[in-house]
């Protein structure tokens, strides 16, 4: 397998409770990986720990060959790992285009001389990143709304504008925490196009936590199912889907009810 | 792309000219009144703006220091110990006070600076008192409660500036190089990352911006103004004590600059303008001077969330709906 991400043993204990157990998986250089589970499985807790937000009790990460476990949050993000929120995250208080540009920064670094005083090198650094701000939003569909306040967009704006923020970061790997909730029906077709549309369009992969099964069936190339905090499965979509560990642990919890 | 050459703010909008133009009016008054009373009032401005301009850089990353008054007094304590037992030059002296309370400010940041929010300030406050009771309790250094007197004034190449008159240009070239700095970090890359700091911690760290090392960075740089302006005020009055740089100074910093607005550029020295001389004009009220600021906080936030400078906008706003 031709893992971009490898994670191995990967466990998490909050005290007594142990919200991640040996989780083993991979994704795969330009596939759509899905990781799915009921509520409380630990796949948010997962994305804490490859992003570097929480510290894991134990396990391996590795991107690209490198062992990125112990890194903070903004060094994971320089490796090409970026993440999208579960609520819908921007800078309220800047405009859209501001919001993007600050996730494209990351590529064009200046010392703190450069930051404070400007000069040819900052201008530079600026003009570089808006190209990329340009293209994302292009891509995402935001560029009607490049200079409103990203606090007075509609919800379902915001959570594309997460998107956009981690995709001007330029990563190779990028993980959405439930990108879907609280979308329609309409918008969620859109963001499966549109998603589909900037893996190819920004050599993507992705990783991607989702709720919404009918998205998930149809943009994953691999699917990984957490309950309870280990791995009950992984396969292919439609494996997946008749598994009868799978449908217990969704269908068993419908019936507890 | 043709759009994104034109599309960042102006870099001086009607606002901002309308702001200037007032506060120049209001620099000049003392020459046009020839009062030496006012020259005093517009020197403490400058200070006072000066040290509000420091805690608005720390601001401007979602902290509030209630330790602002201890930084000022390492500024102060630095500059006249420097000046009177090495005989170092006030002009030198002044940065060196600057260049302590920033270096002790980015030594003690990053511990400090995890804790957010209302822990941020209880921890602050505490460092506040910590600092005026470890200076009472070395009095050879200090001065002790009785403070130190007779501090020399502040020379320019070998000028004294021993009157109101001469010290009030050098006051206000001082803070337009702190609102310099100000206006310097607030339109460069520096200042959207304390931006998206103050805006959104998390996001701000997963999109790359080393949210801790920024946060000391800005609480470094404010730091050090306060202990500018605690070494200008030092020099300027003639006496310091640990009492001077109390608590009470660093909530007279935090009311300046909510008053004066959090995160407005111009919100320190607005702040600065209207409170520093306000107790002073209501004769016989100076005693009163934290029950004023307290109903003038309270106002403030009751009516004019973005402070007094965010006052325009405001207004513009009710009238554009209405």
């Amino acid at each position: 397998m031709n893992a971009l991400l490898e994670i191995s043993g990967l466990t998490k204990r909050f005290g007594g409770l142990t919200a991640l157990s040996d989780v083993s998986f991979g994704a795969s250089e330009g596939a759509i990986t899905g990781l799915i589970g009921p509520n409380g499985a630990g796949k948010t807790t997962c994305f804490n720990l490859i992003t570097g937000t929480l510290p894991a009790t134990s396990g391996t990460i590795r991107f690209r060959g490198q062992d990125i476990g112990g890194l903070s949050p903004h060094k994971v993000v320089e490796h090409g790992l970026a993440r999208t929120f579960q609520a819908a995250t921007t800078f309220p208080a800047a405009t859209v285009r501001e919001n993007i540009l600050r996730g494209a920064l990351l590529r064009h670094p200046l010392g703190l001389g450069a930051m404070v005083f400007g000069g040819a090198a900052a201008r530079d650094a600026e003009r570089k990143a808006r190209q990329t701000v340009d293209e994302v939003m292009e891509a995402l569909d935001l560029t009607e709304h490049a200079h409103r306040e990203a606090g007075t967009l509609a919800y379902g704006h915001q959570k594309r504008l997460g998107v956009a923020i981690g995709l001007a970061t330029r990563p190779g790997l990028l993980l959405l925490d439930e990108p879907a909730a609280g979308l329609n029906p309409d918008e969620v077709d859109r963001f499966a196009t549109m998603l589909k549309e900037i893996r190819t369009r920004f050599g993507l992969s992705v990783l991607i936590v989702e709720h919404h099964m009918r998205l998930i069936m149809r943009i994953c190339d691999h699917i990984v199912v957490l309950d309870h905090g280990e791995k009950i499965a992984e396969g292919a979509p439609e494996a997946v889907r008749d598994d009868p560990k799978v449908i217990e642990a969704y269908l068993g919890a419908d019936h507890a009810k | 792309m043709s759009m994104s050459a034109t599309s960042s703010a102006p870099a001086f909008q009607p606002m901002t000219v309308v702001w200037i133009a007032g506060i120049v009016l209001a620099a000049l008054i003392p020459w046009f009144t020839g009062s030496v009373f006012h020259f005093h009032i517009a020197i403490m401005v400058c200070i006072s703006a000066m040290a509000t301009g420091g805690l608005a850089v720390i601001a401007w990353v979602g902290q509030l220091s209630l330790a602002h008054a201890a930084f000022a007094g390492i500024g102060a304590y630095t500059s006249v110990l420097l000046v009177t037992r090495l005989d170092v030059p006030v002009l030198l002296g002044l940065p060196a006070g600057a260049l302590v309370a920033g270096a002790v400010a980015f030594i003690i940041g990053a511990p400090l600076l995890r804790l957010r929010g209302v822990y941020f300030v209880l921890i602050t406050f505490a460092l506040n008192e910590l600092f005026r009771l470890i200076m009472l309790d070395i009095p050879e250094f200090s001065g002790g409660s009785s403070g130190i007197a007779g501090i020399p004034k502040i020379s320019l190449f070998g000028v004294t500036l021993s009157n109101y008159q001469s010290v009030y240009p050098f006051a206000l070239f001082c803070l337009a190089l702190v609102m310099g700095l100000l206006v310097l970090i607030r339109r460069g890359q520096l200042g959207r990352r304390f931006a998206a700091v103050e805006e959104n911690l998390a996001l701000a760290e997963s999109s790359g911006i080393p949210t801790a090392k920024t946060q000391t960075i800005a609480f470094t740089i404010g730091s050090a103004i306060a202990g500018f302006s605690g070494a200008f005020l030092a020099h300027y009055v003639g006496f310091i004590s640990p009492e001077t740089f109390g608590f009470q100074l660093s909530v007279s910093y935090v009311i300046m600059l909510v008053t004066g607005g959090r995160l407005a550029l111009w919100g320190p020295l607005v702040g600065a303008l209207f409170l520093t001389p306000l107790p002073e004009f209501l004769r016989g009220a100076v005693e009163y001077q934290h029950v004023i600021y307290g109903v003038v906080l309270i106002a403030v936030l009751r009516f004019l969330p973005r402070g007094l400078a965010g006052l325009p906008r405001q207004l513009s706003r009710k009238g554009g709906r209405g």
